[in-house]
């Protein structure tokens, strides 16, 4: 077989110059794909990001300095395998401690705390240990003490099950933290992405003065196994996702990523005063 | 008699009870004094037995007893304990929720607000109380009972007993997890005295819903739990019946609460468990409740505010380093 004949069934393409879209299957070209914040521009299908990702989306540029970062958790309960993950997460180049990454920024030149969550560290699924806990508590004692408002992602599969009963209470911790802001006029923003399940939408998930959430986001007390062993009735077809919640009146709006840092900007023109 | 679960163990304690009457029986027709003799001496190793095992109770002996079909409900302590009961009902928004009771009580001679999660305990009363699975309207009543009992300065007494909030495609809908999360928020920083005993299962978020409060008690043999111990068997062994497991590793009992410093004390049960003598519970139950209301009552709303706002803030186990982990790889 002559050599020309071989070369041209194998065209040259770069590795991962494009990405095939888990909603709909097109194949995207994997530049317009990060150009568009991940969003197929087909079917309109949000993949997940990671907190960086969100960051950079999100905060004026190079505004983001992150905090948080010197505390870690103490596997209270020698969890089988919690070890382990502790240790990936934080072998992660990005020296984090935790799924949740929280630091002061700025949104359209307005102060602000952020406090993201990451679905992927440590394969924890962005669960509340006591490590989250604190960083939230921070992130609101921050809030108050520079009188900024606090916006927050949640992507989380609920309370952190390795440390027991410990993670349940982080849910009561991060409500009061919630609390202590509604106690005063700075703003609390929550954004809900995929997933927000569990005991994060059972506590300060649940607790924004507005609360947006991306389409087609899972949003749910109950996880997805759970919810199809308790059924005992017919389920809607939009059950347990953002637009379902909005149906209910449990959120404010759902909106597309590319408009959400124009909504949180609006959202807090609204609510702080103009000199700010 | 090692392998056994309590459940087991009460079974053989049955059969047990019958030869000893039996043998009792056969002594006081007959005037067989070997067979009097004999029955007192398994009444003597009966109650060896009984000691032993309950020195010995597992996690998962600890969330079959906190489930027992005779463990006593919050009605159950409210016949036992209050002079004076008077049931509000209604969430003023949709409806009444049969998994919760909530209304004035009367106590020791004090006036509380007293909400407890309810079980039922014939087929149709448990399809009324949906199992003890609070539903949002019911998160609803007991706060508005809790917003009621501030203004009115009286003290907050809450009885858990729940296998959790109910998942069902109604309570999505009218906000379940909203429901909870107004309660956490809400309860954190209520104008009044509050104290949450866990007197059956503590079913994570939906038991947490009403347990946020200036003393957490735990009855001796009940639970408190993240997640359902099966729950958790079947995300980390994918095999739900492996919950002995899972409630061990995950350190359900009131005694590991206690050790983790997430709880304030722990209420004796009688040898063998609530159910088997109820007055008792009770009494021990009012007695412990009673000593911590007291303190509380000595503070001011300022100083409780302040107290409970430091506890809160203090939950979680971390440490003040990243050593650990970084070196571990």
């Amino acid at each position: 077989m002559p050599d020309w004949f071989k070369r041209s069934k194998s065209p040259e393409v770069p590795e991962g110059a494009f990405v095939k879209c888990t909603g709909c299957n097109a194949i995207l070209v994997t530049k317009d794909f990060e150009r568009d914040n991940k969003v197929c521009p087909r079917c309109g299908h949000h993949h997940p990001l990671s907190a960086d990702e969100r960051i950079a989306m999100l905060a004026d540029e190079d505004s983001f300095e992150e905090f948080g970062n010197d505390i870690s958790a103490t596997d209270p309960l020698a969890f089988p395998g919690y070890a382990q993950k502790l240790t990936t997460g934080h072998a992660d180049e990005s020296g984090r401690n935790d799924g949740l990454v929280t630091g002061r920024a700025s949104i359209s030149s307005r102060p602000v705390v952020l406090a993201i969550s990451d679905f992927q560290w440590g394969r924890l699924a962005g669960t509340m240990g006591s490590v989250f806990g604190e960083k939230f508590a921070i992130a609101t004692d921050i809030a108050l003490e520079e009188n900024r408002p606090l916006i927050t992602f949640c992507a989380s599969g609920g309370a952190r099950m390795q440390e027991g009963l410990v993670s349940l209470m982080q849910m009561a911790k991060t409500s009061h933290a919630v609390a202590k802001l509604r106690a005063t006029n700075i703003p609390y923003i929550v954004v809900l992405t995929h997933p927000s399940t569990g005991g994060a939408v059972a506590s300060y998930a649940s607790l924004g003065d507005v609360i947006f959430a991306e389409p087609g986001a899972t949003v749910a007390l109950s996880g997805e196994r759970v919810a199809a062993q308790a059924q005992t009735q017919k389920v809607p077809a939009n059950y347990r996702t953002a637009e379902f919640a909005l149906e209910h009146g449990m959120i404010d709006r759902v909106v597309h990523r590319r408009d959400i840092q124009s909504y949180i900007a609006r959202t807090l023109l609204f609510m702080q005063s103009p000199s700010k | 008699m090692e392998d056994m679960t309590i459940i087991e163990f009460e079974t053989f304690l049955v059969e047990l009870d019958k030869n000893i009457a039996k043998l009792k029986s056969v002594a006081s027709r007959e005037g067989d004094t070997a067979a009097s003799n004999e029955a007192k001496q398994l009444t003597k190793e009966r109650a060896q037995l009984v000691e032993k095992f309950f020195r010995k109770l597992t996690a998962w002996d600890k969330v079959l007893l906190a489930r027992h079909k005779d463990r006593p409900y919050t009605l159950d302590y409210v016949a036992a304990l209050c002079d004076d009961f008077l049931e509000l009902h209604g969430d003023r928004a949709f409806g009444d929720d049969g998994a919760v009771v909530g209304g004035f009580a009367r106590m020791s001679g004090r006036s509380l607000m007293l909400i407890g999660q309810q079980k039922g305990r014939d087929l149709k009363e448990r399809q009324r109380r949906n199992f003890g699975y609070m539903k949002p309207e019911g998160y609803r009543k007991a706060l508005r009972l809790m917003e009621m009992a501030e203004r009115f300065s009286r003290p907050v007494l809450t009885f858990i007993d729940t296998p959790g909030a109910d998942p069902n495609v109604p309570s999505e809908q009218r906000g379940i997890s909203e429901a909870i999360a107004r309660n956490l928020r809400e309860m954190s920083v209520l104008k009044t005295p509050t104290v949450a005993v866990v007197v059956g299962e503590g079913g994570s978020g939906g038991a947490l819903g009403l347990a946020v409060a200036d003393r957490v008690l735990m009855l001796e043999h009940s639970f408190y739990s993240v997640i359902a111990p099966e729950g958790c068997a079947s995300i980390l062994y994918r095999d739900a019946t492996r919950g002995a497991d899972a409630a061990k590793a995950m350190r359900v009992t009131a005694q590991d609460a206690l050790e983790l410093g997430l709880i304030d004390e722990i209420i004796p049960e009688p040898l063998g468990g609530a159910h088997l003598d109820i007055a008792t519970t009770a009494e021990n139950l009012e007695k412990v409740v009673t000593k911590h209301l007291d303190v509380l009552a000595g503070l001011s709303v300022d100083d409780l505010i302040d107290q409970r706002a430091k506890r809160l803030r203090a939950l979680g186990k971390f440490e003040n380093s990243v050593e650990r982990w970084r070196t571990a790889g």
